[in-house]
């Protein structure tokens, strides 16, 4: 499933959501005025949209998420490596790169990563 | 209902000519500060609306009135678009398909007018519901906007920087606006709310709504627009180097938003971005007669077209001949005056009538309406009668010569007061 991408100010809203979880709308309503200035109207309008996408769910008045922030993080990372490099993580690395070297720790840092995941799969 | 209408269609007419010479305007003015075009434009607007009901001599309108209220109920109804060789194409086929017959007890230009007015009204509230649709949807998206300092706020899923509200108006920036932009969006969109452009717009956009049946009015309204963006980005422009000249430019075509004429109140990068680019980067200080010229061009502009024709006398000033009586034909009656006080009276209100230059219809035919008719008699040659029509507005002449061409009467009332005055007191002052 493609993961519905959000805008800036959307993601501020769902990180209420995700710091929050559980929470009843109306406390959400309340989070959504004090950081972002918006209505209870405004709050709810976004908040059924994100639903509709299947980010989150609205269960009797408690608000709750159906992805992870860091599940939606890997979505997003994924859809942005297959659209700008057709899929190819190292052709993004590739290109990172390019422009600045990696630091031994972050070298060090990948290796790790590489070495854990081939122990998975 | 219909009054309103022929208002709005007579100060179209008008204002046609106008828009005409502003187009052509812009094109001298090329090298000048387009705030200059935004003030032509602004006479377009006042012309569009307001009565203004001033004549003088250096008009440049053809004709004062295109249709006449009077013209509802004449017999065979015409229309004076001030060019005689228009008016040769149009009355032809308006007073024939318009003659009131007589038998129904409304008029066919009542009816024609009234249809025309429903359908006018029809237009104009089209327009005004999808502007208020338009306006709602913009309402709803940024309801979801948040504020970044002052009256800036940041909205998702927007194309492009605009401005939103009258009364308290607010900068909306897409959230994903390039920082490095934000200086050159801020600057341009302050501008225009220092100028007023928030009202002038939607204002525009208004008599774009009662004049819709018009295409030059919609001309009219896209190079407002254009010419409105350019003359703010000159202002944000004006004391700026080479190198904030290119940032700007570069924060234009960033913002390029695809093209929707009004779906974005002013929006940033939504008119012309090419030519704004091209003006940015090649902006050259005029000299400062440009801009004098310029404002005397303007000055010029708004006397020739937002007054009308005072139009021409009826009679040539060839006082050698002596009167020695006239007659008065009217409705019926007659009544005759021999030299005296009366006989002065009518030569000095003849004097007075006015006419418009271009000729109602190629007819010169004798059997045109005459139902008012002054004859003055002169000691040398024949005399020369000035037929009226019943309502006093047009005019032909009949000098035993050759009859003139039928021409509009700018001062109706003057005439009828005449001719009523002459049948009332038939003894009348000797």
């Amino acid at each position: 499933m493609r993961a519905y991408q959000m805008g800036p100010i959307e993601s501020r809203f769902a990180d209420i959501i995700w710091a929050h979880e559980p929470l009843s709308s109306s406390q959400l309503a309340a989070y959504s005025l004090a950081e972002l200035g918006w209505k209870k109207t405004t709050s709810y309008t976004v908040l059924r949209r994100l639903c509709d996408k299947g980010l989150f769910q609205n269960e009797n008045g408690t608000v709750t998420s159906r992805i992870s922030k860091q599940d939606y993080a890997a979505m997003q990372s994924e859809r942005f490596v297959d659209e700008a490099f057709s899929g190819s993580l190292p052709a993004f690395l590739a290109a990172f790169t390019s422009r600045r070297k990696l630091s031994a720790e972050e070298a060090a840092q990948l290796r790790a990563l590489v070495a854990q995941y081939e122990e998975d799969s | 209902m219909e009054t309103v209408f022929l208002y709005v269609l007579n100060q179209n007419a008008a204002a046609s000519w106008l828009i005409l010479a502003v187009v052509l305007l812009r094109l001298a003015l090329k090298k000048a500060p387009k705030k200059y075009c935004c003030a032509l434009w602004a006479l377009v607007g006042v012309r569009l609306l307001l009565p203004l009901g001033l004549t003088s001599r250096w008009s440049l309108l053809p004709s004062a009135q295109l249709v006449s209220p009077d013209m509802l109920y004449a017999k065979n109804p015409t229309v004076d678009t001030g060019v005689s060789s228009l008016n040769a194409l149009v009355n032809p086929i308006v007073s024939h398909s318009l003659a009131a017959d007589g038998l129904t007890s409304v008029n066919p230009a009542q009816i024609l007018s009234f249809l025309a007015g429903c359908l006018w009204m029809a237009g104009m509230a089209a327009m005004l519901l999808w502007a208020l649709v338009s306006c709602l949807l913009l309402c709803r998206k940024t309801a979801q906007a948040v504020c970044l300092r002052d009256n800036i706020w940041l909205c998702d899923r927007v194309a492009a920087p605009f401005i939103f509200g009258i009364f308290r108006p607010r900068i909306i920036l897409p959230s994903d606006l390039p920082e490095s932009d934000m200086t050159y969006v801020l600057a341009h969109e302050r501008a225009h709310l220092q100028r007023g452009d928030h009202i002038a717009k939607p204002l525009g956009f208004g008599l774009l709504a009662l004049h819709w049946f018009n295409p030059l009015v919609w001309l009219a309204y896209c190079l407002f627009c254009r010419d409105l963006e350019l003359s703010c980005d000159e202002r944000v422009l004006l004391d700026a180097d080479t190198a904030y000249r290119k940032s700007y430019a570069g924060a234009l075509i960033d913002c390029s938003a695809p093209r929707h004429m009004s779906a974005y109140p002013l929006a940033f990068g939504e008119v012309g971005v090419k030519a704004r680019v091209m003006a940015a980067l090649h902006y050259k200080k005029p000299t400062w007669w440009v801009g004098a010229s310029a404002l005397a061009v303007c000055a010029l502009t708004a006397v020739c077209f937002l007054t009308s024709p005072t139009g021409s006398p009826l009679q040539d000033a060839s006082a050698d001949n002596a009167c020695i009586s006239a007659t008065v034909e009217s409705q019926g009656n007659r009544y005759d005056m021999t030299a005296g006080a009366s006989l002065e009276y009518a030569q000095e209100w003849l004097s007075y009538v006015r006419v418009g230059r271009a000729a109602v219809s190629p007819d010169r035919s004798e059997s045109r309406a005459a139902e008012n008719t002054l004859t003055l008699y002169y000691a040398k040659g024949n005399p020369i009668s000035y037929h009226f029509n019943r309502a006093c507005t047009q005019v032909w002449v009949e000098d035993g010569v050759k009859p003139t061409l039928t021409r509009t009467v700018y001062n109706p009332e003057l005439v009828r007061q005449f001719f009523q005055s002459r049948i009332e007191a038939p003894a009348g002052p000797e």
